[in-house]
């Protein structure tokens, strides 16, 4: 569905943003996921036609993007959330949808209200679709977004980061709308908080300095740190000798850490199943102890 | 012209109509209108006092009054249309990218010209729909300062004059700056081409004819309005006019052309 050869962007100033990167994105949900400043903004705007790369190839449903035409016939089937939105502020949340639903294409006005009407309800804007976008809070902005993205029935839906902002019963409903939207379109959801990921792709791809550090299914990230993690309880003192704390608990007496590494005998280590976060943290340290 | 072209046109005109109506641009734009037409009232002054007027036939008088109405507001209407439209116009495609918006555009099966003659569409619709709304106002104004008179003129000087510029003037501001990325480097940029346009722009046929002023249609106007001042005289004809509108039309396809090149240049570069 979506195929990527050998994929490199520089920047001027020779800031290498993406290097090689091979990548074939099937239907359903696929999760990027990445630290800040990994390169996985630039790649979904490659992939939404929006940045051209310094070399490689990208094909979607079989258009090249690196011709017009493909990059349009591309264009008429994608719903694309930026990860840094603008909206007019002079518009109400109502007539922004309606004019970014003329502009995909839906030209009918009864089908186009009544998708609106629908992405309203389903984003639980309705209350204030009338009001201005000047007047909307910063998760009723995001969500305004997500709406805006799913105008127009895309059969690729690119979401770049799109629960930030989000309160947690939010990200919860968006997270089961692009599960839903997963079983009628390809999804690509980029984003560094692994939890998004964790609850919604059966396909992911780990993404750092420009490179595809890993690619397959979130129990076989899960996998990478079985043996690896473990609880250690103390006093308070933290523990080191190269173990890596990824949560703190404060208990009744004393602190239970979660930790990644081979503790030494001098701790009570009890050893826990993983989580993805825990899969993703332990990659990320053993990419970061190879370049050390 | 396909369906979804023209939907997308259309579109595009409707909703900027929409942001311009609502915006603080259009507003001060007709208040400057207005203010100056208030001004132009009081430098002009009648005195229905004196003798030759209250010896004339009233039709006279009203065509007389009527005709500096008519000059008075033609005034105003220029110096606002020529000199402010275009900077305010500066804008319209550079806050797309300012406000952050032209990525989600960008990611839109838009093309380049239905963006570009939406937009001009939509600040041409705003402009003249602005215009009417306080053509009953100046009318009132200038009755209430002068009494009766015929308002034939004013409505011609409008209808004709105006409409050329909002659409000439008008087009130069939004298309001449296409390329720039903020607000503020478009409105110098328009800015620095009307201050050549008015130094230079006048002394040689090129410049007379294409330049930002519209000296011809400017003159021509103001002449026929106002054709006994000596000060007003002008060697421009309607065959002046008609090459200035001309010229203009030709400068905005010309622009046109070039910001449309410029917009698939961008998008087959991004």
């Amino acid at each position: 569905m979506i195929e990527i050869t050998n994929l490199s962007k520089t920047y001027a100033g020779k800031v290498q943003a993406l290097a090689g990167i091979d990548l074939n994105i099937g239907s359903g949900m696929f999760g990027l996921v990445g630290p800040n400043g990994a390169g996985k903004t630039t790649l979904m705007r490659i992939i939404a036609g929006l940045l051209r790369p310094t070399t490689g190839r990208v094909q979607v449903f079989g258009n090249d993007l690196s011709t017009l035409p493909g990059k349009m016939a591309a264009k008429s089937v994608l719903g694309y959330l930026p990860q840094e939105l603008g909206l007019y502020p002079n518009l109400s949340g109502r007539e922004f949808l309606d004019y970014i639903a003329i502009l995909k294409g839906v030209t009918d006005r009864k089908a186009r209200q009544q998708q609106v009407h629908q992405l309203l309800g389903e984003t639980r804007l309705l209350d204030v679709a009338d009001r201005r976008l000047k007047t909307y809070s910063g998760g009723m902005k995001r969500r305004i977004g997500i709406a805006q993205a799913l105008l127009g029935s895309p059969k690729l839906l690119i979401v770049d980061e799109p629960t930030v902002g989000l309160d947690p019963e939010e990200r919860v409903r968006f997270r089961n709308l692009l599960s839903e939207m997963a079983g009628r379109c390809t999804v690509i959801l980029s984003t560094h908080i692994v939890e998004d990921i964790s609850h919604s792709c059966n396909d992911l791809a780990v993404i750092n300095q420009g490179r595809v550090v890993f690619r397959g299914a979130p129990s076989d990230l899960i996998g990478q740190a079985r043996g690896h993690v473990w609880t250690i309880t103390t006093s308070g003192t933290q523990p080191d000798s190269g173990l890596r704390v990824v949560s703190t608990l404060q208990m009744q007496h004393g602190v239970q850490y979660r930790v990644l590494g081979e503790p030494g005998s001098q701790y009570a280590a009890t050893a826990i199943d993983p989580s993805l976060e825990d899969g993703y943290l332990w990659l990320m340290g053993q990419k970061a102890e190879l370049t050390a | 012209m396909n369906r979804l072209w023209r939907a997308q046109l259309l579109g595009v005109a409707r909703y900027e109509l929409r942001m311009f109506w609502r915006g603080p641009t259009l507003a001060v734009l007709l208040l400057m209108i207005l203010m100056l037409t208030a001004a132009m009232a009081l430098i002009v002054g009648v005195s229905r006092d004196n003798e030759m007027i209250q010896t004339a036939m009233p039709s006279w008088v009203s065509d007389q009054i009527g005709s500096l109405v008519a000059g008075a507001s033609w005034a105003a209407v220029c110096l606002v249309l020529v000199f402010f439209l275009p900077v305010f116009a500066a804008d319209l495609i550079p806050k797309d990218r300012q406000l952050g918006i032209q990525d989600l555009l960008d990611s839109t099966p838009l093309p380049g010209s239905a963006y570009l003659g939406g937009k001009l569409l939509g600040l041409w619709a705003g402009v003249l729909l602005g215009l009417a709304v306080i053509l009953g106002p100046v009318v009132l104004l200038f009755r209430f300062a002068f009494g009766e008179f015929n308002p034939r003129f004013l409505f011609e000087t409008w209808a004709v004059g105006a409409v050329a510029l909002v659409i000439l003037n008008g087009g130069l501001g939004v298309l001449l700056p296409f390329a720039l990325t903020t607000r503020r480097q478009a409105v110098t940029v328009t800015i620095i081409v009307l201050v050549v346009s008015f130094f230079f722009g006048s002394g040689n046929p090129i410049g007379t004819y294409f330049s930002a002023v519209r000296a011809p249609l400017i003159m021509y106007f103001m002449a026929q309005l106002v054709p006994d001042n000596p000060s007003l005289i002008t060697v421009f004809t309607r065959w002046d006019i008609g090459v200035c509108l001309l010229a203009g039309l030709a400068e905005l396809v010309v622009l046109g052309g070039l910001a449309q090149l410029g917009l698939r240049w961008q998008r087959y570069r991004m």
